[in-house]
């Protein structure tokens, strides 16, 4: 039998990785997801109600639209009564790039979960509508696997399970942690995952493909906080950020110049759509521009090196220096972190620890005996990672401060192995034959109810 | 065909039986190796033997052949389920048709093998326990569930062990089952010693070691320079030890092989050359550990101390450098003194030897202190150069001879003395000799 040699066996699993910025869905089994798509949701400046009653043609876009799966049935095994709009009469969502960063007046951007736990359930739905339209399959046949944060509360864990036997009908599920999928997508059962995506830098660590919760480290200071701190230094530098929906056409100028361009008239524009297409053009600076500096600030050696072009979406070019740096550096020498003026000083937000500082409390509040195993394994994922110059700095800083372990990073040279690292995990883990014992099934659940939220460790 | 091939080709029409012909002379050779009984049978195999000679033959591929094709293998999406769950939960897969039914994975599920107590046993042999122990009857139930849960993980066990109000460590969990487990067995009946063995844990033990651990960890980057450091100076000290021991054995090995040399007085035996590399090397050794070789101890002044002395002796000395083949070679290890006198120059051994027997002495002096050696050395350059300043006079004396009787014989003038310088020539006592050095030096 083949299987004897690789252990895998497929059984057409399902697996979602939902992210506080971008949504990893896929078939267990392969080795990247079949759909990436912001964790977004925008709604209709009338709220959708319109499209109600519209019986919605089928597959008009993959994007935007919920598929027409309205043949769930509702099983309600505890009397709930959550549910009374059916799925055909569900108001109108956008979902999906193409969806979401195009401009429409008065719509609305939400964002479902806060740091990483689900916050608005409705929000919530539809972006797993999204996942099983686009990879067009019904979720009633197949095994569904999803991943979710080390420090998910008990109640969304229920909430969950719920929402996957009830309103989507899946015959098994099962919830993994994400850090322990990445320590698997990495190839190792213990690790240290420092995960650090758009909103959370957590240091978790993982024994024997379990989380210790009790040193569990974590902080919202991640990608969108960089790029936040990126947008600050540019108003010192003043610096505007005009984003490119306001932008019908510009000129070139010369590096520095104030920007040519003239506005596009977008009337009645959501606040949350103006403020992630902001977030969006200062994510492409912050990914083109910012680098870690590989060893301690110093600002004479950093400003030797290379300064990097770049171009706003409104025309404004300017060549960056030792800005680069310092931009990035509030992640591992706090006291670089800028405060937003604006905010009233007394609901300023604390600052943050070092990334290192974050990986030595999780490790150091293990056991004496684990630590020898977990510095040699410091897997680093998370699309904040990527920045130039993280793995090299946080190894750097291991180094100096525990200098009587063995330190390893373990980071993925691939730019979609490190983003999509949960996510591989996941799918490693649905295709292995052992793991088939594992699954929640409809039937456990209709037994235990919530509870057998439970078995999952 | 094939002849108007050869024709085209302008091969020989018997171009076939050549091969054959190899092919015939291949064989008797092969009939004759079999006969030939030179070498062991199984010894010839081991060789591999003749290389074989295979013609090649260029040859076309024959077609495949797919009519004779088997079926292919049918897969079938099937469903299954797994034993190892407590549910029938029907998953799909694909599956080669003839595969078994039962499920490949399901031998996988492997469970830990604990130690488990029933409620009589608990009353029985644990109750009155657990009161001391501080642990309740409940508290014990829910440890044993999360071990059984974790499958002994420890570290997981401890992490999520969540009992109302607790302030137990990893180490109290530890105690406690083991404890409880241990006492469980000794009821059941008297297991082996072995059997037991993995149930002790001494809890003291384990909080000391890891309080150890804790102190290592915190090691500062520059301890940890200088405990390697040290560990580094250490191994140097056990191996510059363990040389020194190798080169005393060396010494002693050498003090009674020069005695045995001293009683038949040879040149270079075969250790002294060894003696010499041993030298050579250890001289490339001690420049790049001059500043191990500071410290040495006084038997290592024996060796390549000796050589450094030398060398001074040589700068203080450049006249003894001209003559080389009176330079001193002091070999490693211990030596006789006298072994290393200087030898007279070849050509005069026999007459310094003479000399010496004359004035009542050996060849070596018979007490070689250092002060008699050098003192011997002396003499012995003295004589050499009596005796070469001699061999001079006689020459120039012989000559001074011939040019007389020339102007005798020329101007037929007077003779005198001519007669003397043979008969001084063979008269080679000190006493003459010194009376000639004398005359000499009062000539000069």
């Amino acid at each position: 039998m083949t299987t004897a040699t690789y252990g895998g066996d497929e059984v057409s699993a399902l697996v979602f990785d939902i992210g506080s910025s971008t949504s990893k869905v896929g078939y267990a089994g392969e080795d990247t997801p079949k759909a990436v798509y912001p964790s977004w949701v925008g709604i209709p400046g009338d709220g959708g109600v319109e499209a109600m009653d519209v019986d919605e043609p089928a597959g008009e876009d993959s994007g935007g639209l919920i598929g027409e799966n309205g043949d769930v049935e509702m099983t309600d095994a505890n009397g709930e009564t959550r549910k009374t709009v059916s799925k055909r009469r569900k108001p109108k969502r956008y979902v999906g790039e193409t969806e979401i960063y195009c401009w429409r007046e008065n719509m609305e951007l939400k964002n479902p979960l806060k740091e990483g736990v689900v916050e608005d359930w409705d929000v919530y739905e539809t972006l797993w509508d999204h996942a099983f339209s686009r990879l067009r399959v019904e979720s009633s046949e197949h095994p569904l696997l999803l991943s979710e944060p080390s420090w998910n509360p008990r109640e969304s864990r229920e909430k969950l399970i719920e929402l996957a036997f009830e309103k989507y009908d899946v015959p098994c599920f099962y919830l993994a942690r994400s850090a322990v999928l990445s320590a698997f997508a990495a190839g190792r059962s213990t690790a240290l995952v420092l995960d650090s995506g758009g909103s959370m830098t957590s240091a978790v660590p993982v024994v024997d493909g379990f989380v210790l919760k009790k040193a569990i480290q974590k902080q919202p200071f991640a990608g969108n906080f960089i790029s936040n701190q990126a947008q600050l230094y540019l108003k010192e530098m003043g610096i505007t950020v005009t984003p490119q929906y306001l932008v019908s056409k510009k000129s070139a100028v010369d590096a520095g110049q104030p920007a040519r361009y003239d506005l596009r008239d977008r009337p009645n524009t959501a606040p949350s759509y103006h403020n992630l297409a902001v977030e969006r053009a200062i994510d492409e600076f912050k990914e083109t521009v910012c680098h870690v500096s590989e060893f301690q600030f110093d600002e004479k050696t950093l400003s030797q090196r290379p300064v990097k072009n770049f171009e706003f979406p409104d025309g404004y070019n300017n060549s960056f220096g030792i800005e680069r740096f310092k931009i990035t550096e509030s992640l591992f020498t706090p006291k670089f972190m800028l405060q937003d003026p604006k905010q009233p000083s007394d609901t300023a937000i604390p600052q943050p620890l070092s990334v290192t500082q974050l990986i030595q409390n999780s490790i150091n509040s293990c056991d004496p005996d684990l630590r020898t195993q977990l510095y040699p394994n410091v897997v680093l994922t998370g699309a904040n990672t990527l920045l130039p110059g993280f793995a090299d700095r946080v190894h750097y800083e291991l180094l100096s401060s525990a200098p009587g372990f063995k330190t390893k990073i373990q980071a993925a040279g691939q730019t979609s192995e490190r983003r999509f690292s949960p996510w591989i995990g996941g799918s490693i883990l649905a295709s292995l034959g052992t793991f088939h014992q594992l699954w929640i099934s409809k039937q456990e659940y209709a037994e235990c109810g919530v509870n057998v939220e439970n078995r999952l460790h | 065909m094939s002849s108007d091939v050869r024709d085209i080709l302008q091969l020989p029409a018997d171009a076939g039986k050549t091969t054959s012909s190899i092919r015939n002379a291949v064989k008797a050779e092969r009939v004759k190796e079999k006969k030939s009984d030179g070498l062991n049978r199984e010894l010839l195999s081991l060789t591999g033997g003749a290389p074989p000679m295979v013609l090649a033959k260029k040859k076309y591929k024959a077609r495949p052949n797919f009519s004779k094709r088997t079926a292919v293998s049918p897969w079938v999406w099937r469903s299954f389920t797994n034993p190892a769950r407590r549910d029938n939960l029907e998953l799909y897969h694909w599956v080669k048709a003839t595969d078994a039914e039962d499920y490949y994975f399901a031998k996988f599920n492997e469970i830990v093998d604990m130690v488990d107590y029933t409620e009589e046993e608990y009353n029985a042999h644990l109750k009155d326990k657990a009161a001391s122990s501080g642990w309740t009857r409940e508290e014990t139930d829910y440890l044993f569930s999360l071990c059984k849960a974790f499958d002994l993980r420890w570290f997981v066990i401890f992490d999520r062990y969540d009992w109302p109000n607790h302030t137990r460590t990893i180490d109290d969990l530890k105690e406690r089952y083991y404890q409880t487990a241990r006492a469980i067995l000794l009821a059941r009946g008297k297991p082996d010693k072995k059997d037991l063995t993995g149930y002790n844990f001494d809890k003291a033990r384990e909080i000391e070691r890891k309080k150890n651990l804790e102190i290592l960890y915190n090691r500062t980057a520059e301890q940890i320079k200088e405990e390697e450091y040290l560990f580094m100076e250490l191994r140097r000290r056990e191996q510059k030890e363990e040389r020194m021991q190798r080169e005393r054995e060396a010494v002693w090995q050498l003090l009674n092989d020069n005695e045995v040399r001293l009683a038949n007085r040879e040149g270079l035996t075969p250790i002294d050359k060894n003696v010499e590399k041993l030298k050579k090397r250890k001289s490339v050794g001690s420049t790049k550990r001059a500043s191990s070789e500071d410290v040495s101890s006084p038997v290592m002044e024996v060796g390549p101390s000796n050589s450094a002395r030398k060398r001074s002796k040589v700068k203080e000395e450049p006249a003894a450098e001209e003559d080389s083949a009176h330079k001193i070679k002091y070999p490693v290890g211990a030596f006789a003194r006298s072994s290393k006198l200087p030898a007279p120059k070849t050509a005069l051994v026999p007459r310094v030897h003479q000399f010496l027997q004359e004035l009542g002495l050996g060849i070596k002096p018979n007490m070689p202190t250092a002060p008699v050696c050098a003192k011997f050395n002396e003499l012995q350059m003295n004589i050499q150069t009596l005796l070469e300043v001699k061999k001079l006079y006689d020459k120039v004396d012989l000559e001074l001879s011939k040019m007389r009787v020339k102007a005798r014989v020329m101007g037929g003038g007077q003779a005198g003395g001519s007669s003397a310088v043979p008969q001084k020539r063979s008269s080679l006592t000190p006493s003459s000799a010194q009376k000639d050095l004398k005359r000499q030096r009062t000539g000069a």
